[in-house]
């Protein structure tokens, strides 16, 4: 690829948002303000990532970089009520012109240099050529949980801890007044009421077409997961379901499932002759399949719990009270 | 498999990397799921990762650095795991510390089930585990990117855990820090794949050519994302209210093994991606010093044994900078193994240091530097691990602190950067000056009503932290050792090629 | 001859080990502490002759390991830290016995015979030292064990004191770690080596060696009390009496002048010392100190700091021996380390005695002491005598040999300084003579009500000093005298080695 590359008012566009994103995040007076820049920053960078080439890294960046952290700022957030904070002191000032400064110099010699230079073909090749032996057909699949897997496995992680980290941050305010627009709201519609008991069933078949379409097409346990989620969140909004303390077990069982499944899987395979996450080959599908169901359902409890927000906690007794 | 790869990939009986990544994992799962059995789940999962690392440690020493492919692929397809002197000794740091602040975890939780909350705490510990322990083996750019994301949000969780609207906002402040630096890390992660369609540390070194002005310039989003990471100065801002406010079990993780992740990942980048300039090295250097001083002064102002701990921490992590700058863009060949000392004394003594002053703030009651004097109770234990910790962190002889300031300061007159000299007794004056404010008060009896015993407040959970202190005076005597350790495998032997083949 | 055996390491460990075990006991196991303490120091006192006895025999013992690349941790018992070594040693079982009588139900007991062990250790460890960075290990160590005696009463006065201490010394220690590794860098090594190690530095880079060579002094000379480092020794009185002693005589001056010693004698040498030409500004910072020090004694009221100045005066024969540049010279400071150590730690038990006993803190309030507290005041009489330089007591002969020593440097001034001084410590101390035995109390109870009886732990060990002062004097040249030892020393210094 020689000349100027067509796309490099776009890329350099995109480069000069990030930096202005950034800066704005830290120098957003208003908390709210911030995570909801935060949250667009996190979309940005995926958009980036799409023009780096790497979708799957994208897809990735978008569930965590965007959703869950978003998800986990709001939560947190929801307890900063009150004394608002005091502007910026002298010192974050300076570090953040420091930062912008500093990334606005990077970011523009990246983005001319790397534009500027052939582009060499990258991992598409070998993904290519290792494909039938990975055990599924579509590449981002076989990325993602084959030659890559370990990175998936973390990203898995990574939502578990933003769970474990929201029931945490309300357990620990034992005064905290509960979710503003909180699911607790009984205020659906028999409008929306009846069009969740109508969605909740397609819902759940397009979440496992999407699981089962991953091993071929784009699509996998991510996606899969997000549209579940999306059923748990209807049920509540609809009010079909209602979390109580006792669930709080069977919540936790289902977060670690996914991860539990593919750290198994990933040591099983170990124990034979070949190394974690070496699949025997007339067994990956099964495998694969296998891990993407089992972290499909913990994305969706994951997801849902999110946006949930808290740890359901019995209503008539304290919720000082600890496990 | 590239050239720069030495070592060969032998057939192992047990991964002991995959041990030291899953056991915490899967200990963190069954915790979740069992959370009145956490702390024994958790115990038992940090001391088999221990284990593990122990062995991994053996065989890297006795046989060499060691390496291994992930699902069998092997890059750049897939991801190896590397075990070299550097990644074994923040293996063994984060375990020994880990170990030990668990034990002091165990014994706090023993005598305050309610605050130290085993259910949340242990979890996430074992994930962060599990995160760090997979930075120090990874080998790939992208697989750095996820470690870190697992690193700072169980950090995060460990900083809100401790409860109260001010940790929580601190936690908030760390979250949008952490996550921008991850922002600005992957992004500069992507630029590099988009410039040479790899992410694997050793593939990409044969590609980089020094110089390349695309790589300058992702090397310096790379630094500030890991700087804004790291805290240092002038990026800092979120540390001392998110290290002072958790509880002392997890301030001690933050402060001794989290933020050390991002200096190992400068240390990786400057060993593979790109040999620093002289300009970037002075930068780096300057930016150290600076931390030293401010960290210092405002430790000198702290109203509370914690943040001033915490503050500490940033001075601490610029002396680590200045350490890898102590002799110019040249040296760094050499520099790094004084700024990987200077991480494990660190991390060391400040595991101590912060289990101590929870110990003195459970026995007093509270931690107002003021007002340490007037209490009739002494926990004459704690504060002696305080003051062990200290004279680590300062650098007097013969702990491992003292050690690394050595190889520093004689680094730095050896190549006459006599700047980095001074700065360096700046910085050590001023932490003189700084925990002489705690410890004199130790020693004070005319203020406090009562008689003071000489044994009061001592517990099974002062004897962690005061290992710990009694620890970094071993290894100061062991320092050679450490050093020829850090050696296996050869980390920097391409930067001193480079260096020796390139540069004019 | 040089043997690696651990005999070092066990004398060493005497304190050391023996610190931890103390700082665990329980404020009530008082017997089980004075057994331990006064055990290993009985211990410490016949493994140092063991010592001495073989390095009399030429045996020069080496514990070494490597602690960062090139340097080694390294632990000689060569004969110069035998004589060091032979005063912590002795000294330090006396000055036990009398803490242990001084702090009869004081609070913080373990906590104080503690750090008494460290700092015992850490002198223990100067002494031992085998190169300028293991000095530097346990001086930097001696400053830290020390820094909690000082401020012992826990008192806000005491917390003043021991800041200043803490100022001074550690800035001291900070400015020696920059010279030892400014000698490592520039030489290689930093091994105490008879007849020093810097000859072919000092040829290449002269100037450097200048300032290295001041760089290191003043590191030394604030824990020597060299003009004009020497402000913290008076402040820190506030000590109880047994630390006084222990700093004044043997720990912390001591280590200071000590350290002089090493480089002058086995970093630089002194040929190359002198050859550079920085012996002489030394000579004369030396000299000032002694005038310096006695007139301000001179003007103190205070008994303690009265003895401090003192101090600060007689340390600095030491400094002044060694630079002359003369083996005659050198026999004396060596053996004014010795004899200062005797005579000093006598006069500070003493003056705690009075403290303790009688209140008595200031000259003025001496009349008639002798009459109360004979034993005590008869060794505090003998060791003012003995210090004033009257013949045959052992302050005598270390002067003597200091004026010889000048006179054979060509250097007659010396003797005009060495009078000068003795007339002035005369003036000083000849007024508590005469109080003390000739003076009239205006109204005196036999016994001030209130105060503790003393008891013979506090009497015995100063009537033992001043004994030894006289038995070093009157028998200077019997074998395992100091003066002998120093003769032994000199030759290894100023002569050739022997192979």
């Amino acid at each position: 690829m020689s000349g100027i590359d067509p796309m490099l008012p776009f890329d350099v566009a995109l480069a000069l948002a990030l930096v202005a994103l950034s800066w704005a995040v830290l120098a957003a007076a208003d908390r709210f303000a911030m995570v909801v820049l935060f949250i667009v920053l996190g979309l940005m960078v995926a958009l980036a990532w799409v023009r780096l080439g790497a979708p799957d890294v994208a897809l990735a960046e978008a569930a965590i970089g965007a959703g869950v952290t978003g998800a986990l700022l709001l939560a947190t957030l929801r307890h900063l009520r009150g004394p608002e904070a005091a502007p910026a002191p002298g010192p974050v000032r300076w570090s953040v012109a420091a930062l912008v400064a500093g990334v606005t110099v990077a970011l523009g010699a990246v983005v001319v240099a790397v534009a500027t230079a052939p582009r060499p073909e990258g991992l598409a090749g070998p993904v290519r050529d290792n494909l039938p032996a990975s055990g599924v057909e579509h590449a981002v699949t076989a990325v993602l949980l084959n030659f890559r897997a370990h990175d998936t496995l973390m990203e898995v992680v990574v939502l578990l801890i933003a769970v474990i980290v929201v029931w945490a941050v309300d357990r620990g305010l034992a005064a905290a007044h509960d979710p503003a627009a909180g699911p607790e709201a009984d205020g659906l519609g028999p409008v929306q009421a009846g069009y969740a008991r109508l969605a909740l069933p397609a819902a759940v078949v397009l979440g496992i077409y999407l699981l089962w379409a991953g091993a071929h097409a784009p699509g996998g346990a991510f996606q899969a997961g997000a549209v579940l989620s999306a059923v748990g969140i209807m049920a509540v909004l609809a009010g079909r379901w209602r979390p109580e303390a006792h669930h709080r077990a069977w919540a936790r069982a289902v977060f670690g499932l996914g991860a539990a499944v593919f750290v198994l899987v990933a040591l099983g395979v170990g124990l034979g002759p070949g190394v974690a996450y070496e699949y025997p080959p007339h067994l990956a599908k099964p495998l694969i399949l296998a891990i993407e169901a089992a972290v499909t359902l913990s994305i969706a409890a994951t997801l849902a719990a999110l946006f949930f927000g808290r740890e359901p906690a019995p209503v008539s007794r304290s919720r000082g009270r600890r496990p | 498999m590239t050239p720069a790869v030495m070592d060969g990939l032998m057939p192992h009986l047990i991964d002991w990397e995959v041990v030291a990544i899953m056991a915490p994992l899967l200990g963190a799962l069954a915790g979740l799921v069992m959370p009145r059995a956490a702390a024994g789940i958790g115990i038992a999962a940090v001391g088999l990762t221990t284990l593990a690392v122990a062995a991994l440690s053996w065989a890297v020493t006795t046989q060499g650095a060691r390496m291994m492919a992930l699902g069998g692929w092997g890059a750049p397809l897939g991801i190896d795991l590397r075990a070299d002197g550097l990644a074994v000794m923040m293996l063994a740091m984060t375990a020994g510390v880990g170990l030990c602040i668990s034990l002091s975890a165990l014994a706090g939780q023993r005598a305050r089930p309610a605050a130290g909350r085993p259910g949340v705490f242990w979890p996430l510990w074992l994930l962060l585990l599990a995160g760090l322990n997979g930075a120090y083996l990874s080998t790939d750019l992208f697989n750095l990117y996820v470690m870190l994301e697992v690193i700072s949000l169980a950090a995060v969780g460990l900083t809100v855990m401790g409860g109260g609207a001010a940790a929580l906002r601190a936690g908030f402040e760390y979250l949008m820090a952490s996550m921008l630096g991850a922002l600005l890390f992957l992004l500069a992660v992507g630029f590099v794949y988009l410039r040479f369609g790899r992410l694997d540390l050793m593939g990409l070194a044969d590609l980089v050519t020094p110089g390349d002005p695309a790589m300058a310039g992702v090397l310096a989003l790379m630094l500030v994302g890991l700087a804004l990471k790291t805290a240092l100065f002038p990026l800092h801002w979120w540390l001392p209210a998110a290290h002072a406010s958790a509880t002392a079990p997890a301030s001690a993780l933050l402060s001794a093994l989290v933020v050390k992740v991002s200096l190992y990942i400068v240390l990786r980048v400057g060993q593979y991606l790109v040999p620093p300039t002289e300009g970037l090295v002075l930068l780096v250097g300057l930016a150290g010093g600076a931390a030293m001083i401010w960290g210092g002064i405002q430790a000198l102002r702290a109203e509370r044994l914690k943040l001033l701990v915490a503050w500490s921490t940033v001075a601490q992590i610029g002396l680590i900078f200045v350490a890898f700058a102590r002799s110019g863009a040249a040296g760094t060949a050499e520099s790094w193994k004084a700024a990987a000392l200077l991480m494990l004394a660190h991390a060391v003594a400040k595991a101590a240091m912060f289990l101590a002053a929870g110990r003195i703030k459970d026995e007093v009651g509270h931690d107002e530097i003021a007002r340490l004097d007037r209490s009739p109770v002494r926990p004459t234990l704690a504060q002696f691990t305080f003051a062990l910790a200290a004279i680590s962190l300062i650098g007097l002889p013969p702990s491992i602190g003292f050690a690394g300031k050595w190889l520093l300061m004689e680094g730095a007159l050896a190549a006459g950067y006599w700047h980095w000299v001074a700065l360096t007794f700046v910085g050590t004056l001023l932490s003189v000056a700084v925990f002489s404010r705690v410890m004199v008060p130790f020693l004070r009896f005319d203020r406090q009503r009562g008689p003071v015993g000489e044994h009061q407040g001592w517990a099974l959970a002062d004897a962690p932290p005061l290992v710990l202190a009694l620890a970094s005076f071993g290894l100061g005597l062991g320092a050679a050792q450490i050093l020829t350790m850090l050696e296996v495998g050869e980390p920097f032997a391409r930067a001193t090629g480079a260096v020796l083949g390139g540069a004019p | 001859m040089t043997e690696v055996v651990l005999l070092p390491v066990f004398i060493l460990m005497t304190s050391l080990g023996v610190a931890p075990l103390i700082f665990a006991l329980p404020e009530r196991a008082a017997g089980w502490r004075t057994a331990l303490n006064l055990g290993a120091a009985a211990a410490k006192v016949a493994l140092v002759g063991w010592l001495s006895w073989k390095v009399a025999r030429g045996v020069i013992y080496e514990v070494r390991f490597t602690v960062l690349p090139g340097l080694e941790f390294k632990l000689q018992a060569d004969p110069l830290a035998v004589l060091f070594i032979a005063l912590s040693a002795v000294l330090w079982l006396i000055t036990t016995v009398y803490a242990v009588g001084y702090l009869e139900k004081g609070p913080h007991r373990s906590r104080f015979f503690g750090f008494f062990s460290l700092c015992v250790a850490a002198t223990t460890g100067v002494a031992l030292a085998g190169n300028l960075f293991t000095f530097l290990i346990f001086y930097e160590l001696l400053t830290l064990a020390t820094y909690p005696l000082v401020v012992h009463r826990g008192t806000a006065a005491a917390l003043r004191a021991g800041r200043i201490y803490l100022i001074y010394t550690l800035c001291g220690g900070l400015v020696l770690l920059f010279g030892t590794l400014w000698l490592w860098v520039l030489a290689g090594t930093t091994d105490f080596v008879p007849r020093g190690v810097l000859a072919d530095v000092v040829a290449d880079a002269p100037v450097q060696a200048r300032v290295l060579f001041f760089v290191l002094i003043a590191g030394l000379g604030v824990k020597a009390a060299l003009f004009p480092l020497h402000a913290w020794l008076p402040i820190a009185m506030v000590a109880p009496a047994p630390v006084s002693a222990l700093l004044h005589a043997v720990a912390v001056v001591k280590a200071g002048a000590f350290g002089i010693m090493r480089v002058v004698y086995e970093v630089f040498g002194i040929d190359t010392a002198q050859a550079l030409g920085v012996t002489a500004p030394l000579v004369a910072v030396a000299a000032v100190t002694i005038l310096y020090g006695s007139v301000r004694a001179m003007m103190e009221d205070d008994l303690k700091r009265r003895l401090a100045f003192s101090t600060v005066s007689q340390v600095s024969y030491i400094t002044l021996g060694v630079a002359l540049a003369s083996p005659i010279a050198a026999i004396g400071a060596l053996a004014h380390l010795i004899h200062q150590g005797l005579m000093k730690i006598t006069m500070f038990l003493a003056a705690g005695n009075l403290a303790e006993g009688l209140g008595v803190k200031s000259v003025s309030q001496m009349n008639g002491v002798g009459r109360k507290m004979p034993g005590t005041m008869v060794a505090f009489t003998l060791a003012l005598l003995a210090m004033i330089g009257l013949p045959p007591l052992a302050g005598f002969v270390s002067k003597w040999y200091l004026a010889s020593g000048g006179l054979a440097a060509d250097q007659g001034w010396v003797i005009a300084l060495l009078a000068g001084s003795s007339l002035l410590n005369a003036l000083y101390f000849l007024p508590i003579v005469h109080r003390a035995w000739f003076g009239v109390e205006s109204d005196a109870p036999a016994r001030v009500p209130g105060r503790p009886r003393i008891g013979w732990m506090m009497t015995a060990p100063p009537v033992a000093t001043a004994t030894l002062v006289l038995v070093a004097g009157i028998f200077a040249n019997a074998p395992f005298s100091p003066l002998e030892w120093t003769r032994f020393i000199v030759a290894l210094e100023y002569l050739e080695p022997q192979p």
